[in-house]
């Protein structure tokens, strides 16, 4: 028998040191984006759905479980879907309702346990160690809290339910779940679940990861918990071989993250994938604009600040990026991190055409006592910025925006899936949607 | 057939859940469509403006109706018709 020992020394908690076992549920919804859009439009239940980004758009961003059986998924593109199912139908993707179920979701969650991580758009880890006594059993807990999403969003919306000790073998539990399931590792199955596992199916392996492991001739978990520490320190390091030596074992010591221990993001970003390439300055300087300012309105809903300003490009022919400092005040306004957008652009040489734009601030810090600008254009741009700030509060993003934008097809602020910007969507004092 | 975008006349109910559509025509329509089923309900925000979404169904397609809470109008988002409709 395995020793189940953590040599982990970081923080966390580990099952064994605390000599009690925690009980983790991960929620994963199944096919979550069409999921929804069936669940809306009963003409596309039981019936191949493809989501994409926005009518017009060529890639797949998830796909129902029917398209998924005839080889349609997340990445796929739209003319290959359609070759392969000619009766797949497309649907854009409407993230303000995948986002409003996300949050009903957690208040069903938080019935049921307080120690509650929101990990993505559709996925939240639950430590119910305290809690599921009060219903019974852990399952008992569960099968109430299907009961309440069932009822309260709908018949078609199901999720699976991983449960296990640790995060890491609950979210892997929740993906041998299947649709609506229930699956359970426990002490006992916990090495046998492990051993019929890919390497890259447990969080915490990545293909990069894959990749070297594979050079070492260790494919799979088997042959991962064989080698010991001091082989694994010798090719991966310190951090690395711990991480590894515990992952073989299904051990991990990871907390989970509340809402309240939430840290201010270290960085704060927007990208965007134009419909068409942008071949002039004069597109490119617009994109840029866009992006930028919604950008500094994040960070001002934040009361953050930024001195470090990035810039990502893509083109056909072109795959770049770069970052440049701000001044030592650092700033939250969408024209001056243009302004230095628009000079990395420049750094780049290159008139190719751009498809993709990505913008990122970092170096952050807290603006928490905003002082008044000496001169008056400053202490005028800041009552501009809050002014602008107050009307797309009241009337909605982009009611104004600066004229730069003037007939440019403009690019609204959105939620992305994996929910990056959580801090700022669900904990900002002043959400924006 | 209903233009989206359009303004409804919706007769609708209170119950425990708060509002629910229960018959709809559009400015062209000599009669109301009745609500079948109510699929889906979710909450927008346009700035401070409240809306609320719902999926229902009628004998022949499914709309999507929006709920403007400030001014208690409702319009028509979408129609989503049958295969071969």
């Amino acid at each position: 028998m395995e020793t189940q020992t953590s040599i982990f020394t970081g923080g966390g908690v580990d099952e064994n040191i605390a000599g009690g076992s925690r009980v983790i549920v991960h929620a994963d919804f199944n096919s979550f984006f069409a999921r929804v859009e069936q669940q809306c439009n009963p003409n596309i239940r039981n019936r191949p759905v493809g989501i994409i980004k926005s009518a017009g758009r060529g890639c797949v961003i998830a796909a129902s479980p029917e398209a998924k059986r005839l080889g349609v998924g997340t990445g796929s593109d739209v003319v290959t879907a359609r070759g392969k199912i000619g009766d797949i139908t497309f649907v854009p993707a409407d993230f303000d309702k995948y986002f409003d179920i996300t949050k009903r979701f957690i208040k069903i969650a938080s019935r049921y346990t307080d120690k509650l991580e929101v990990f993505s758009l559709d996925e939240v880890f639950m430590d119910v160690t305290d809690t599921e006594k009060l219903w019974g059993n852990v399952f008992e807990l569960v099968s109430k809290m299907k009961d309440d999403l069932r009822r309260e969003i709908g018949e078609v919306i199901t999720v699976a339910a991983g449960i296990a000790q640790n995060r890491r073998m609950a979210k892997l539990a929740s993906e041998y779940a299947g649709v609506d399931g229930i699956f359970w590792i426990g002490q006992e199955n916990k090495i046998a679940v492990l051993d019929m596992t890919p390497l890259t199916k447990i969080l915490g392996i990545g293909h990069g990861m894959e990749k070297r492991l594979r050079v070492l001739g260790i494919t799979d978990f088997v042959i991962l918990r064989n080698k010991s520490i001091d082989y694994l320190a010798y090719w991966f390091g310190p951090f690395w071989s711990r991480h590894l030596y515990n992952l073989a074992r299904g051990i991990d010591d990871t907390k989970i993250v509340t809402a309240d221990e939430w840290v201010r993001p270290k960085s704060v970003s927007r990208t965007f994938t134009r419909y068409t390439n942008a071949f002039t300055m004069w597109e490119k300087r617009q994109t840029l604009r866009n992006l930028c300012d919604e950008v500094g309105e994040k960070l001002r809903r934040m009361s953050l600040k930024a001195r470090r300003v990035g810039l990502s490009v893509r083109g056909k022919e072109i795959n770049a990026w770069g970052q440049r400092r701000l001044g030592f005040s650092g700033t939250d306004d969408g024209r001056d991190i243009f302004v230095v957008a628009t000079k990395i652009l420049e750094d780049f040489g290159n008139n190719e055409p751009l498809r993709f734009f990505g913008v990122f601030v970092t170096d952050i810090f807290e603006n928490c006592a905003p002082t008044v600008p000496i001169f008056e254009k400053d202490r005028k741009r800041q009552e501009v910025l809050e002014a602008v700030d107050k009307i797309n509060e009241t009337y909605g993003s982009l009611t104004v925006f600066s004229g730069n934008l003037v007939g440019n097809q403009l690019v609204v602020p959105e939620v992305n899936g994996y929910l990056g910007d959580k801090y700022f969507l669900l904990k900002a004092k002043t959400p924006s949607r | 057939m209903q233009n989206v975008g359009e303004r409804l006349t919706v007769i609708a109910g209170f119950d425990r859940n708060g509002i629910k559509p229960m018959f709809f025509k559009g400015l062209n329509d000599r009669d109301f469509k009745k609500v079948k089923k109510v699929n889906f309900v979710f909450a927008l925000r346009e700035g401070r403006k409240k809306l609320m979404v719902f999926e229902v169904e009628t004998d022949g397609a499914s709309y999507e109706l929006i709920y403007d809470q400030e001014s208690i109008l409702w319009k028509l988002k979408q129609v989503f018709l049958p295969e071969g409709a």
